[in-house]
């Protein structure tokens, strides 16, 4: 559910890799925003900057120039610690391989974002066993992550990035692995949860029926922005 | 045969490797490559691989010197000699009667053809006196006329051809008709003489009184090498003061012996060095019984004889104990290294398998790169384990100085730091043996797990997945532990109905684990922590029936320390989730994040092999550090509690000195000198002899000592007494003991450990002629002489009571009034004084005894204080101690180099989680704490279990000694225990130090890109 109030701003954010005696501009001076609560795809062929992309807007890579202001708040102007928290307290992210911590059964690996904040705060798990219910994995709380299917890790990759109820949430290639039926029960999760909750998903893609779940969606090749396209209205 | 077997299955191995590499260039070309890829993790696994074999090869220095120190008394006496064939006379004697060689030639013919001997020397061995002609010479205070040294007239050119050293001196020249000799370094050093001075030589008494005519004399053409078998002086050596070797023509001319004089003594020297040769003897004594030679013919065995003495005292034991344990630890760190190894390459080989590799190949690929690493590193590894060993060995260069400074005087006698000191020593095939397993361990493990990784499903393989439960294999491996099991069943039984404990033993601990293995429970967690509980109880506190009344076995104490040690990693290992739940619950009260402790010790628990790998390295070092900290500090703790018994409650006690004195007709006598000196306090003189008992259960007398006191005789309060019942309420103090038995006729109390109950009788029969052995039995004895009384009258004599029972005392026996023994008796008797000294405390007391021992020594008399004698034990025990200690902080690298090595692979294999934690809002110093956390987790949980389990196993140990000589209750020394696993454990969390940061400063954006 997406409103005109924008959350993320970005102002002409280049990046560039040197290897060797060659400079590479993997994203060439972008300009954009994101909406609150809208769900957002960056879509493009592989090598086009999309990863990058979402790493220089969640913070956990840093832009060669330009800026990414967050609810007016300038993302890298904050030292490393602080965009760390930063990160604890308002965003959620949700990798292409799961990247759950094997040795933590399916509710320690989703409590691990509320431990980062807020290590004080009770009833911990109760809020992990809570969003695993809502993503119907309630039979699955002690379980392994060998022990599951892919869909159901990456269920719990979004659990893990919902249980802070962050603001944003970064989805990199959330589908990338599952099979075509898995990955739209995976979308329709997203779908259902923007809605409930208002969050703001951003979502790198390749694929553009994923993309087609979208509100809108930002086209990239070679590290520039060739399209955004509208896909539903904005709620006023 | 074993060595030759070892080398060929080596050689064959190294050959087959390489001809499989040139069959399969691809697949070495890969193993190659793959040692190049990572410069630091081929670091690291050759880094383990070499510090497990360094450790290994330590051991075996180390127990290869300390046989050397143990038997270097002995070496010094016979060298390589190992036997001595000698000629007796009528009556048995050994008189030097000389034979002819070949009346025992074919005997020796068939010991050279049975490989049995690597050297068979005929020699003539004489006794003779000799004097030195220089008149500065000669060391003031010694026996100023001739010393009695032993001589031998060799074939020099045979010399190198005896034993294995090969000794080569150069041929003593005779210079107008004196003949040249080599001398001993004792004798050198008491004759005060160098190479080119003229020595006196006489064979007989008369020639050194026939003061008109000139003795004939031998010049010193040079100084023996200190552990040759030309310094053999006989047998106990005989009261010789050195050895004198010259060639055998020279010294024929000297005495004029004639030449159809051919051999006194033929020295024979079993084939292997000083201490193999010796192990050989038995064979040689059969084949001698065998020979049918003259009976005049004996064989002297008496280097076997010593050799078993010294094994006795169990150190060979000790140290052969400590060297497997350290040796378990470099194999531990080794397959570690190796399996992980192992699982990193575990998707190359499941991609190699989904191309269409056989596994037989697959597995070649890990055998290629863990053959070039085990190559490299057990080469290096045995060179820097000998590098170390020496020069730990190297500290302790002054160790004989540290003794030596202790003592009130000047030792008289050259005691070498070659000769008594630690030195280095490893025996070539112990290299070879440290080459071996340093390079079969990791080819033993790779190819183990390899195969392992090979058979995996190959999807799961390249997914990262841990092996699946392989039902087929479960199912032999439970085959396996039932058989096992059955086998242990038997064994113990075997052990109960033959009544051999340590049988009984091994069996009993073995079924103990095997059976619960055996048990169809998936998770054995439950059944192997019963049986780990089990064994620890029966170690502790069970012994069979039939083996209470007998002395502990030292081999049953060290099955059970292993037992006990591992029945403590085994329930670490197999409860690791109950630490985990102890140590979240208790981080939960602190500030430290609960998702950092939760992920610092997910991770060990669940790679349970891995961590129980690493956390029994640390178990076995700080168990023997602890082994070896505890039981000497008890013992000297008991040692210094019972320094009052020494001398029954005195301070000192008096000998005459063998290093003479004042003897001018004049000299004042012991007891004036002690009444007059205003330090002394009290002085009690006992006279001793040795008794015959006719009231025991023997078929004949058995002797003990009888100490005659004097009516002035005062028994010190410190001194620990108990009697008889009936007489406690008469005798309350050591006065009325005193008054007790001077008042009755026939009564007597046992002093030290022994031989008597109170109220036991005894029926004195005569003397046996020796004196016994107290507690310094020697130094008794180079002050006894034997004499004999002759049989006479009867005496009863009812013990009482006992003083001290403790083996150290010096008074080893019954102390009766003199008045009340026959005086036939004492004869003979040797007379020893004690004395106590004045003062408030030991500074005075100390001061008072210096100042008194500079009289008596002055007057040729030697004082023996109680508490330099403490002063001496503790040093020796300390000084050995040490030795011991630093070599295991050398293995305590082992285990360090095993926690760097598991967090440098935990940095790599957890890249990409590490970079989803920090994403999600951890921060580096959250990452860096978890590593912390982690190896905190593992090395305590391994050092607190060593502690615990030397702890139990000292307590066994010290059992063993409780039972025979003194009891010795178990004391820890806490300060020195806590610093050395402090320091232990701050090395580890600093080796970490560089993987945990390198963890924190990990780019997230990178580290999710990674993969292995």
């Amino acid at each position: 559910m997406r409103c005109s109030v924008e959350i993320v701003k970005v102002e002409n954010l280049r990046k560039s890799y040197r290897t060797g005696s060659t400079v590479f501009e993997a994203l060439k001076g972008l300009n954009f925003s994101i909406q609150k609560g809208e769900i957002l795809s960056i879509l493009g062929p592989s090598g086009c900057g999309k990863t990058t992309l979402l790493n220089c807007l969640s913070s956990i890579d840093y832009p060669s120039e330009g800026k990414v202001l967050i609810e007016e708040v300038d993302l890298h102007a904050l030292s490393d610690n602080a965009k760390t928290l930063f990160r604890a307290k308002n965003m959620g992210f949700i990798f292409q391989f799961y990247n759950l911590i094997p040795v933590l059964t399916v509710v320690e690996n989703v409590e691990l974002p509320l431990f980062a904040v807020e290590s004080g705060r009770k009833n911990i798990r109760k809020a992990a066993e809570e969003v695993l219910t809502r993503l119907g994995l309630k039979e699955r709380l002690n379980y392994y992550p060998s022990d599951l299917s892919g869909g159901e890790r990456q269920r719990v990759s979004i659990a893990r990035a919902l249980v802070h109820r962050p603001k944003i949430i970064w989805a990199d290639e959330p589908t990338g692995a599952l099979d075509t039926q898995t990955g739209r029960e995976i979308m329709d999760v997203i779908l259902e949860l923007n809605e409930k909750n208002g969050q703001t998903f951003v979502i790198v893609t390749h694929d553009e029926r994923i993309a087609d779940y979208s509100n809108r969606i930002v086209s990239m090749d070679s590290g520039q922005i060739i399209r955004i396209r509208e896909l539903s209205p904005v709620k006023d | 045969m074993v060595l030759e077997i070892i080398l060929g299955i080596l050689s064959g191995v190294i050959v087959l490797v390489l001809l499989l590499m040139a069959r399969n260039r691809i697949i070495a070309a890969m193993s190659l490559r793959n040692i190049f890829r990572q410069p630091t993790n081929t670091l690291l696994v050759i880094l383990g691989s070499l510090m497990g074999t360094a450790l290994i090869t330590g051991s075996f220095a180390m127990t290869d010197s300390f046989n050397k120190f143990i038997y270097a008394q002995i070496e010094g006496e016979y060298g390589e000699i190992d036997q001595i064939v000698y000629k007796t006379d009528a009556s048995g004697r050994q008189t030097g009667t000389y034979f002819s060689l070949g009346e025992i030639s074919p005997w020796l013919e068939t010991l050279r053809q049975e490989n049995l001997v690597d050297g068979v020397f005929p020699v003539i061995r004489i006794e003779a006196q000799v004097k030195a002609e220089r008149e500065d010479s000669q060391r003031t205070g010694l026996l100023q006329n001739y010393l009695k040294v032993s001589v031998m007239g060799v074939d020099w050119d045979a010399i190198p051809s005896f034993g294995t050293a090969h000794p080569v001196l150069v041929e003593p020249e005779e210079t107008d008709g004196i003949p040249g000799v080599y001398l001993s370094k004792d004798l050198a050093f008491l004759l005060n003489v160098e190479p080119g001075d003229t020595l006196s030589f006489s064979t007989n008494v008369l020639q050194q009184l026939a003061f008109w005519s000139r003795t004939p004399s031998v010049k010193v053409a040079g100084i023996l090498p200190e552990y040759s078998y030309l310094n053999y002086q006989g047998a106990g050596r005989g009261g010789m003061n050195g050895s004198l070797v010259l060639p055998e023509a020279q010294l024929r001319r000297l005495i004029n012996l004639s030449s159809e004089y051919e051999t006194n003594a033929v020295l024979i020297s079993n084939r292997g060095d000083f201490t193999d040769g010796v192990r050989r003897t038995d064979v040689v004594v059969a084949s001698y019984t065998e020979s049918g030679l003259s009976p005049t013919f004996k064989l002297d065995t008496s280097k076997e004889e010593l050799v078993d003495v010294a094994d006795e005292g169990n150190f060979g034991l000790v140290f052969l104990g400590l060297s497997a344990f350290a040796i378990l630890a470099g194999i531990l760190l080794i397959s570690n290294t190796f399996k992980m190894l192992s699982e990193e390459r575990q998707i190359e080989l499941a991609t190699m398998r989904a191309l269409g590799y056989k596994r037989s190949r697959v597995t070649l690929v890990m055998v290629f790169e863990g053959f070039f690493y085990s190559v490299l590193s057990s080469v290096i590894g045995v060179a820097v384990g000998m590098l170390i060993t020496h020069f730990i060995l190297g500290q302790f260069s002054g160790f004989i100085d540290n003794i030596a400074s202790i003592l009130p005087f000047e030792l008289p006698i050259p005691v070498t730091q070659e000769n008594i000191t630690f030195g280095f020593y490893i025996k070539p095939i112990s290299i070879f043996y440290s080459f071996i397993l340093g390079l079969s361990i990791p080819l033993v493990v790779i190819f183990y797990t390899s195969s392992r990784n090979a058979k995996m499903n190959i999807v799961d393989s390249i997914r990262g997945l841990p092996p699946a439960w392989d039902q087929k294999a479960q199912k032999r491996f439970q085959f396996l532990w039932v058989l096992l099991a059955f086998v242990c069943f038997l064994v113990t039984i075997q052990g109960w109905r033959g009544r051999n404990e340590l049988v009984f033993s091994i069996g009993v601990f073995s079924f103990s684990f095997f059976l619960a293995l055996s048990l169809p429970f998936r998770d054995k967690r439950w059944p192997v922590t019963l049986a780990c509980f089990w064994v620890i109880g029966l170690s502790m506190l069970f012994r069979p029936a039939y083996a209470m009344s007998e002395l502990p076995n030292p081999w049953v104490v060290l099955v059970k320390g292993v037992a006990i040690l591992l029945s403590c990693i085994l329930l670490v290992i197999f409860n690791l989730k109950v630490f985990e739940s102890v140590l979240k619950s208790l981080f939960s009260r602190s500030r430290l994040s609960k998702g950092v402790t939760k992920i610092a010790i997910a991770f060990p628990s669940k790679n349970r092999t891995r961590t129980g790998l690493t956390i029994s390295m640390y178990t076995l070092v700080v168990f023997i550090v602890t082994l070896i900290s505890i039981i000497p500090y008890s013992e000297e703790k008991v040692i210094r509690k019972s320094r009052d018994n020494f001398f029954i409650g005195n301070d000192l006690l008096i000998v005459r000195s063998p290093f003479g004195g004042n003897t001018a007709q004049n000299a004042l006598s012991l007891n004036e000198i002690m009444a007059l000196r205003p330090e002394v306090s009290t002085v009690a003189t006992l006279r001793s002899a040795m008794v015959r008992n006719a009231l025991t259960e023997e078929s004949s007398a058995v002797s003990f000592s009888l100490y005659a006191f004097t009516k002035d005789f005062v028994l010190n309060d410190a001194v620990s007494w108990t009697v008889m019942p009936s007489l406690k309420n008469e005798i309350r103090s050591s006065e009325d003991l005193i008054a007790y038995l001077i008042d009755h006729p026939g009564t007597g109390i046992q002093s030290g450990y022994g031989y008597f109950e109170p109220g036991e009788e005894a029926l004195l029969v005569g003397s046996t002629g020796f004196f016994s052995q107290g507690g310094f039995g020697d130094m008794q004895q180079m002050m006894t002489s034997r004499r004999s009384v002759a049989p006479t009258e009867q005496v009863p004599i009812t013990i009482i009571g006992t003083i001290n029972e403790n083996p150290i005392s010096m008074v080893q026996g019954v102390l009766s009034y003199e008045k009340h023994v026959p005086e036939v008796y004492l004869k003979n008797a040797q007379t020893t004084t004690f004395a106590s000294v004045k003062g408030e405390n030991a500074g005075e007391k100390s001061a008072a005894v210096k100042t008194l021992s500079d009289e008596l020594l002055a007057s040729g008399y030697l004082p023996l204080y109680a508490d330099d004698i403490i002063k001496v034990i503790s040093a020796m025990i300390d000084g050995i101690i040490n030795i011991l200690r630093s070599f295991l902080y050398f293995g305590m690298v082992v285990g360090i180099a095993g926690i760097a090595i598991l967090m440098f692979r935990a940095l790599y294999e957890r890249k990409r989680i590490i970079g989803m934690l920090k994403a999600i809002g951890y921060t580096k110093s959250h990452i860096f704490q978890s590593f912390f956390i982690e190896t905190s987790f593992i090395v305590l949980l391994g050092i607190v279990l060593g502690v615990i389990a030397g702890i139990l196993t000292s307590q066994q140990f010290l059992t063993v000694l409780n039972f025979s000589e003194l009891e010795i209750p178990l004391s820890i020394p806490w300060g020195l225990l806590l610093s050395v696993c402090a320091v232990f454990y701050a090395v580890s969390l600093a080796v970490t130090f560089i993987p945990s940061y390198m963890a924190a400063r990990i780019p997230p954006a990178e580290a999710l890109r990674f993969f292995e």
